[in-house]
């Protein structure tokens, strides 16, 4: 895994905190139930799709570790007034085949809407594709208007196919804006 | 009432058998408004038939019978008491009764005072009921003595509940059952001794003859009606508006659908619940728009009773779900019995099989349509025609005054051309006004005046549609709408469940039903049968999963998505193994 690409991606919350990525690792487990506290239940109902009321340890290990050859999980932060490390948003790539991987992108709710799902997005392109993923697939509710909204914006603008409640997406890894 | 001109080029038009209105205002009137207009409200039209058929018998109910100027009387003078208590127009009062004469009364008194009426499930527990009164804002609730005492009074003080009416089931009973139904009542959880206390009343008292009639206040053809409250995919349900015009329109479409009815003539086989939309307009707001006299029957999943009624009151018109058909075509000894009197069948809620269908014709000589709807369009949109071509699987054409299409999934901007899938929409005058204090779903609901149905759904060349499937993840099991979220939320409450999904499984009598995957928490001793008593306190019995399948994890994505789909699957290896679906 090329971790070093994450260093040329940044940006700014509202209030003025820097925003970095950085890879995640079985050490985040505690900063992982942190951010999930920050997680509406739609927010939970969207990523998981499971209303699940607590981030278990187990949970969290699978969320922040790699699971399966080639998996990653890159998570955005802030530094707070004391330099303590502030996680914003994960993105996490599943591979599923060769050359194809599922990725899912959640944004704690408090910095929604400022940008960190498109850095998230951009950065695990830039990744996926230096760790040989062609093809990116991610699954969502149907009556979820803004993140097919987000896909697009950021350049996930494949095939689209459909069951029960459930969109898949599935995109070319060259084709998403980085 | 704004008018509802069908287009003139829709497909689904040649499909109108003779008689059939095109377009909704030529529907209006049902019968004899001519010289007043079409009714504005439902009170009015409740006004209006009862004043033009005083005589004939409105509601028969297990022998006791009512004639349209008897309820009419207990109507004037059951809003008159609710007026003296301070309900009046803009006020939401929750319904909770069974299919009984005192819900028809309830139901007008409170249309008649310009009161919204909100129906609750009498399946309803402490818990969904007291989210039913804190959302819609209720201080009133008109419910039974056993509801009243074993539920609602659980949850009275800490909801803005503030008078209680409550009524027995046996009350209207002639003699005896009037006086055994408490014996068997108690033990089914239908009875109960009411201790007296402040803020709460008897229904029978409310209606006891008195002086003074209150003026009728009714809403206007635009105000709301019913709050009928439907599930929803964050986890709790939210209220329909359904206005005056919206319920009138639909009764009025469905009634023209049937141009041989006779208007004063008709006896209506009236099973369905009242409070589910569907029951709502076709046992109760179109036998009323009709004149017609309501079989009042308050268990339908009682066959026997159902078939005994067909034959001693020999009613006309038969309005029923797939799972009563089937009952009915497989009673023991139905050969022999006489249901001749029912000429015409109105099925909803669940596909309803060609095999199914064309045995009960056989049986009774009856002719049925089959409907589609939801609660958001009051409810029926579409249905097939009666007697021409009928299309298996097909949720037929648009009523009336209807019009439909399917568009695009994403931006539901683009008409899908005839055979593709895309999502259902449509546009009457049968469309709700909104929801209840979800502006956002209101807005993602209903655009430029369609509403997006949720429905996965396909058009073909003869202008009939066919349903494929849905945009949200919703089970739908004896016609009611269950979200598997909330059950997951109640499952995942539970001390010992670690992880759980709730998961739709065909079922041959409710379309669908709830199975549950659980993964107990590590030690943890739970059973079955701990888990289904679990829900029970916490879920309406319709929503309860029928099966818990426990396992030692869930299956899951490769980013840790649920993935339901393989849940279902592994349940219909399970039920395959076991012999197909039950």
């Amino acid at each position: 895994m090329n971790a070093d690409i994450l260093d040329s991606f940044s940006g700014r919350l509202k209030g003025g905190e820097d925003i970095k990525l950085r890879t995640l690792g079985p050490d985040d487990i505690p900063a992982m139930q942190k951010l999930f506290k920050t997680f509406s239940p739609e927010t939970i109902f969207h990523r998981f799709q499971e209303p699940i009321p607590v981030m278990t340890d187990e949970r969290a290990r699978r969320c922040t570790g790699c699971t399966s050859e080639g998996s990653f999980a890159v998570a955005s932060y802030y530094r707070d007034r004391f330099g303590r490390e502030v996680l914003t948003g994960i993105a996490r790539i599943g591979v599923i085949g060769p050359g194809e991987a599922e990725f899912a992108i959640v944004v704690g709710d408090p910095w929604q809407g400022q940008g960190i799902g498109r850095l998230l997005a951009r950065a695990i392109a830039g990744m996926a594709a230096a760790n040989g993923i062609e093809w990116l697939e991610s699954t969502f509710d149907m009556d979820n208007r803004r993140y097919l909204d987000f896909c697009e914006s950021v350049g996930l603008k494949g095939t689209l196919t459909w069951e029960r409640g459930q969109f898949r997406l599935r995109s070319k890894v060259s084709d998403i804006k980085r | 009432m704004e008018d509802f001109a069908a287009p003139p080029d829709r497909p689904w038009f040649r499909h109108y058998e003779d008689g059939v209105p095109h377009a909704y205002p030529s529907i209006r009137p049902v019968f004899g408004d001519d010289a007043h207009g079409p009714a504005e409200s439902l009170w009015e039209q409740f006004d209006r038939t009862a004043a033009t058929w005083p005589d004939r018998v409105a509601a028969i109910f297990e022998g006791t019978e009512f004639t349209y100027a008897r309820l009419h009387r207990m109507v004037e003078l059951f809003s008159t008491s609710l007026a003296r208590l301070g309900v009046g127009r803009g006020d939401n009062v929750v319904l909770q009764l069974p299919n009984i004469p005192q819900c028809l009364v309830a139901y007008f008194a409170l249309h008649r005072i310009g009161a919204c009426v909100v129906m609750a499930n009498p399946m309803y527990v402490a818990p969904e009921i007291a989210h039913m009164l804190d959302d819609s804002g209720a201080r009133t609730m008109i419910t039974l003595d056993a509801f009243w005492m074993n539920t609602v009074r659980k949850i009275k003080y800490s909801t803005g509940l503030r008078t209680v009416i409550h009524t027995g089931i046996a009350d209207y009973l002639p003699f005896p059952k009037k006086q055994l139904f408490p014996l068997i009542g108690k033990k089914k959880g239908l009875w109960a001794k009411v201790r007296k206390e402040p803020g709460v009343y008897r229904f029978a008292d409310m209606v006891a003859e008195s002086e003074g009639i209150v003026a009728p206040t009714p809403g206007g053809a635009d105000d709301m009606a019913c709050l009928q409250y439907t599930g929803g995919t964050t986890g709790v349900s939210k209220g329909a508006i359904l206005t005056n015009s919206n319920l009138l329109s639909n009764a009025h479409q469905v009634a023209g659908w049937f141009p041989g009815l006779k208007a004063g003539g008709e006896v209506f086989v009236c099973a369905l619940p009242f409070f589910h939309v569907f029951g709502l307009t076709i046992c109760l707001n179109v036998p009323i728009a009709l004149g017609a006299t309501l079989l009042v029957i308050p268990d339908p999943r009682n066959l026997k009773s159902i078939i005994g009624k067909i034959e001693k009151y020999r009613p006309t018109m038969f309005p029923a779900v797939p799972a009563m058909f089937e009952g009915i075509n497989r009673f023991p000894g139905i050969e022999k019995r006489d249901l001749s009197s029912i000429k015409g069948c109105f099925s909803g809620s669940a596909p309803l099989s060609l095999e199914v269908m064309n045995r009960f014709e056989q049986l009774t000589g009856a002719r049925i349509t089959e409907g589609f709807g939801l609660t958001e369009s009051s409810p029926v949109s579409h249905v097939n025609p009666l007697f021409g071509l009928r299309k298996e699987g097909s949720i037929g054409v648009p009523m009336p005054g209807t019009d439909s299409k399917v568009v695009d999934l994403t931006e539901g901007t683009t008409e899908m051309p005839d055979g593709e899938n895309g999502e259902l929409i449509l546009r009457g005058p049968q469309v709700m006004k909104g929801y209840w204090k979800h502006e956002e779903e209101t807005t993602n609901a209903i655009r430029d005046g369609w509403l997006f149905t949720g429905d996965i759904a396909y058009r073909d060349t003869d202008g009939y549609f066919f349903i494929s499937g849905r945009k949200k993840e919703m089970i739908i099991a004896g016609g009611y709408n269950i979200y598997p979220r909330e059950i997951d939320e109640v499952l995942y409450a539970h001390p010992e469940i670690l992880e759980a999904a709730a998961v739709g499984i065909p079922d041959q009598h409710r379309g669908e039903t709830v199975w549950a995957f659980v993964v107990p928490k590590p030690g943890a001793k739970v059973s079955g049968g701990d888990v289904i008593n679990w829900c029970r306190k916490r879920l309406a019995r319709y929503k309860v999963p029928k099966r818990i399948v426990f396992a030692e994890t869930l299956p899951r994505s490769a980013v840790g998505k649920i993935l339901r789909r393989e849940l279902r699957e592994q349940a219909l290896e399970m039920m395959k193994n076991e012999g197909g679906p039950k």
